[in-house]
């Protein structure tokens, strides 16, 4: 095995992540070679001034904070749930009902004006009769009954 | 509590904690907790960043558990989900500002100091409290300036013990990736470590 080839394999060597023929033909190697048994020495020192980075601690509220983020979770869903709950059972049935009332409002509408031939001349009926009434409340010797009287009289000759 | 859990390995406890037990998910935390939050510390290297991120990893684990099955070893299921909340906190900060390799590293405390503060620290300190302190900052500034693949592969190697393949299965990648990985870290880890090394 060339250095290059070796070099690249120290560091799984090292680690023991070799398969048993890749080992030993390195071991092999580097019984010849001081190069890299001068490498390898630098690998291992590598990952002891590597460890000797110290670890951190976890803070004395770590686990007290992760139940409360817990029960914040759980409200959050409760209340997500309990939305759901009220758009479920209340809010759907009144808006389908009153969609429905709207409906029949409507279409009685839509009936009565489109499909019902007599309203029109019931109105007019109405509004006829309303006019002669309004005939009766004119005052005695007022201008609107000298008015009608030439009127009628002229229909009378 | 401990004695009672001793000998129940961690996929008995995530079986346990779908069926309700929540003293095996609280077992759960005890025995992950330290690594989830020195991964993710490692990786960012922010402390106060790196609990809060542990704590969302240990909230959608306990969202999750109703969905939970026994496929992989829960260790590499929790690192996964550190990794990734990890990554996707990288690239936020991303958005809102480069790393620089001036830039000062922040502190355990969260504050950003640069290695002269770290070194005047005003309680009176010993020479080897001092070495200690320097030779941490140095690592882990050697290790922040990794590429994220890089980084996140010594990490989980170095620090957790973790296998290639449990890392490959970790990080989504061939074992053949996870080792070309570690050989670049070493590279240039050694190359900015240099002083520390006994000739």
């Amino acid at each position: 095995m060339r250095c290059k080839k070796v070099r690249q394999k120290l560091g799984a060597y090292l680690d023991g992540e070799l398969k048993q023929r890749q080992k030993e033909l390195i071991k092999e190697h580097l019984k010849k070679c001081a190069d890299c048994r001068q490498e390898l020495t630098f690998l291992a020192q590598l990952s002891e001034i590597l460890k000797k980075w110290k670890e951190v601690e976890c803070s004395d509220e770590f686990e007290t904070n992760i139940w409360q983020s817990i029960s914040l979770e759980k409200e959050k869903r409760f209340s997500f749930q309990n939305a759901l709950w009220w758009a479920e059972q209340i809010f759907l049935p009144v808006g389908i009902a009153i969609i429905l009332i709207a409906g029949v409002v409507f279409l009685n509408d839509f009936l009565s004006e489109n499909f019902s031939p007599q309203t029109f001349d019931l109105e007019e009926e109405y509004f006829t009769l309303s006019a002669l009434d309004s005939f009766q409340d004119i005052s005695p010797d007022s201008l609107s009954e000298v008015y009608i009287d030439l009127i009628l009289e002229g229909e009378g000759q | 509590m401990k004695e009672k859990f001793k000998n129940i390995s961690d996929t008995q406890l995530m079986l346990n904690f779908k069926s309700g037990d929540i003293p095996a998910f609280e077992e759960l935390i005890k025995r992950y907790k330290k690594s989830v939050i020195n991964v993710i510390y490692r990786f960012l290297g922010d402390r106060d960043e790196a609990e809060d991120l542990a704590l969302e990893v240990f909230l959608r684990v306990y969202k999750s558990v109703k969905r939970y099955r026994v496929e992989a070893k829960f260790s590499t299921w929790l690192y996964k989900i550190a990794v990734n909340l990890s990554l996707s906190e990288l690239k936020k900060r991303r958005k809102h500002f480069s790393i620089s390799l001036n830039a000062p590293i922040t502190t355990d405390k969260g504050r950003p100091r640069e290695l002269i503060d770290e070194l005047a620290d005003p309680s009176p300190s010993p020479e080897k409290i001092l070495e200690e302190k320097e030779r941490n900052f140095l690592i882990k500034k050697a290790i922040g300036l990794l590429p994220p693949g890089q980084r996140m592969v010594i990490i989980l190697q170095i620090y957790e013990g973790l296998s290639y393949k449990e890392i490959s299965k970790i990080l989504g990648c061939s074992v053949k990736s996870v080792e070309s990985r570690l050989y670049r870290a070493r590279i240039s880890l050694k190359k900015r470590l240099q002083s520390y090394f006994k000739k």
